[in-house]
């Protein structure tokens, strides 16, 4: 798949959120610039609230933490969100109402099938300090990229996703609890084994093309260095096998207390040229590893699901030298998708130069309200 | 002003499922509106309730008690139920629904609970061998497991299936899928992908 060659695809607008008693945001509208928002301010005011309120808005999850009280302005035992959303073909209002138990969620007043239906209609992408350890640490944030494009490919994955976690665990406490015999520990071992197999083939077939396209990215960003190449291969290789090893394994996971076998082992090999990046990459080139895979999940999440995502950048500038930030803006200029960022330093986001009136709006963010230049 | 006996009988009313505070008030004031004999033919039903019905015997579905002993239920009574053919449901209320619908013509067993390692529920819990011998004694053909499609729904069915491998008595599953006149657009991803990867040939 070549990077770009889906450019007529329209883009996700937020048109305007409406939020109340979300984290420190008592009550603010916010209007956004038709292609960037920059939202600034000094530290702890609430500008990544402002990011997390469209994430939760969109996909009914924050990407800071699964509890939902935390999202709960102190004091108060309700948040709601309101989005204006228009996908090029259609306008929808997405309204999110947070309990410290539970979230309802409505796309013009009507309720979606599931949390990952509702999730499917808006895609957002997020980008923040630490995505750009990506290359670098343990593989659980490179399992979770593949699997957010497995599940905008095909959302009924949760049922596995969730399926292979439960079984995983179910399989750990019979371990633990009454050692590694008996037809119980054999059937939760048959369905890690089914979910796992599905959740395999749902990544293989999303590095498939993924994969290519991130490699492609590299390329561009970083002219004339080492080529970035990117292999997944699936930790077990038939159903057979897996039974195989989950019971080889018993003696040994009881006593570790932790699962060796399974989807939650798979990994993305990352190599420039021919040596491993984990081991060998420098600072600076993990992080163009790292905008790689984020500008072609963008990418990608565009073609999957017919539209442009939202592009969430959180304080990300502050991270990357000025070559690179240089770099992510043209990328996303290019892309046409709609980009939330936050900054300490306004002065630091250069968007490009033929942006039209109403594409680029600032907002400083204070104490949890949103203030226009000049006010 | 507080009223003691309100306040009892409304905190008794919310243990009930969907029924809270406000609406246990409502149901009192409700009652204290009406006729005195309302109140009275409800508390009368209320307490003699589990000297009437318990669980049957065989199945574990609601059964009436006559002279304070256990019975078996109207289906394990009835006749002209085949005996062939048994279908292992996790709640009662599991059984309801399929006799309001009517189509199954066999008789059932209620697990009362699913396989479950993380509550601590095993084998012995399921009364796994209660099931087996009621497959010897009753001559049960087939075995068809309605436990729900979760996690530990599958994992009773594949228990069962395990147990009766070597017994000759069939374990089917029932089908899951798109609800009956249920609009495609409105089903949530993961019923769809069960009923697509559960297609047949036509
Ligand atoms: N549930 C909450 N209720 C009220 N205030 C909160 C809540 N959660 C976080 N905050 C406040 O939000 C502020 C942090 O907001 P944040 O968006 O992370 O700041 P920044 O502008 O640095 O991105 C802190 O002042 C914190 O106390
Ligand atoms: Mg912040
Ligand atoms: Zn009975």
């Amino acid at each position: 798949m070549e990077p770009h060659a889906g450019s007529s695809l329209s883009s996700l607008r937020l048109s305007r959120l409406d939020a109340v008693d979300f984290r420190n945001l008592a009550r603010i509208t916010l209007v956004p610039g038709a292609r960037f928002t920059v939202l600034h301010g000094a530290n702890g005011q609430g500008k990544t609230n402002v990011l997390e309120a469209i994430a939760v808005g969109c996909s009914g999850k924050s990407f800071r933490t699964s509890r939902l009280p935390e999202l709960l302005r102190t004091g108060t035992t309700k948040a709601i969100l309101r989005l204006r959303i228009n996908d090029g073909t259609e306008e929808r209002v997405q309204d999110a109402c947070i309990g410290s138990g539970s979230r309802q969620l409505r796309i013009d007043g009507k309720r979606p099938a599931s949390l990952a239906a509702y999730a499917l209609r808006s895609p957002v992408v997020t980008f923040h300090p630490g995505v750009l350890e990506i290359s670098q640490g343990p593989g659980q944030p490179r399992r979770q990229l593949l699997d957010r494009l497995a599940l905008h490919n095909d959302a009924s994955l949760e049922e596995a996703l969730l399926g292979h976690a439960k079984a995983q665990r179910s399989r750990l406490k019979l371990l633990t609890d009454r050692g590694p015999l008996g037809r119980e520990l054999d059937v939760y071992e048959e369905l890690i084994v089914r979910h796992g197999m599905r959740l395999f083939d749902a990544r293989f077939r999303i590095c498939a093309e993924f994969l290519p396209l991130a490699e492609a990215l590299h390329a561009r960003l970083a002219l004339n260095a080492e080529p970035l190449r990117l292999a997944y291969t699936p930790r077990e290789s038939s159903p057979a096998a897996f039974m195989d090893h989950l019971a080889e394994r018993r003696a040994l996971d009881r006593v570790r207390g932790m699962s060796s076998v399974g989807a939650q082992r798979d990994d993305v090999d990352i190599f420039l040229g021919e040596r491993a990046a984990r081991t060998h990459g420098s600072q600076g080139q993990h992080r163009t590893i790292a905008l790689a895979l984020k500008l072609a999940e963008v990418e990608f999440t565009a073609r999957l699901r017919h539209v442009r995502p939202l592009v969430l950048l959180d304080d990300v500038s502050s991270e990357l030298d000025r070559a690179r930030t240089a770099q992510l803006f043209e990328h996303l200029s290019r892309e046409a998708s709609q980009v939330f960022l936050t900054t300490t330093r306004a002065d630091l986001i250069v968007t490009p130069e033929d942006l039209k009136e109403g594409d680029r709006e600032d907002l400083e963010v204070r104490a949890g309200e949103l203030l226009r230049r000049g006010s | 002003m507080r009223i003691a006996s309100l306040e009892r009988l409304q905190r008794l009313l919310t243990k009930l499922p969907g029924v809270g505070e406000k609406t246990a008030l409502r149901y009192i004031l409700k009652v204290l509106e009406r006729d005195a004999s309302l109140a009275r033919d409800l508390g009368a039903e209320l307490s003699a309730l589990p000297d009437r019905i318990g669980a049957c015997v065989r199945c574990g579905h609601l059964a009436e008690k006559t002279g304070g002993d256990l019975q078996l239920c109207a289906i394990c009574n009835d006749t002209r139920r085949d005996p062939t053919i048994l279908c292992v449901v996790a709640r009662v209320p599991d059984v309801l629904a399929f006799e309001r619908a009517g189509s199954f013509r066999g008789r059932y067993h209620v697990l009362g609970c699913l396989l479950s390692p993380l509550d601590g529920i095993g084998p012995h819990e399921l009364g796994i061998d209660r099931i087996l011998a009621r497959a010897r004694d009753e001559g049960i053909r087939e075995v068809v497991v309605a436990t729900p499609p979760t996690v530990d729904g599958e994992a009773t069915a594949l228990l069962l299936k395990r147990e009766f491998e070597a017994s000759g008595v069939a374990v089917t599953r029932i089908a899951s899928g798109v609800p009956h006149g249920g609009d495609l657009e409105f089903t949530d991803p993961i019923t769809l992908g069960r009923a697509l990867a559960g297609r047949r040939a036509l």
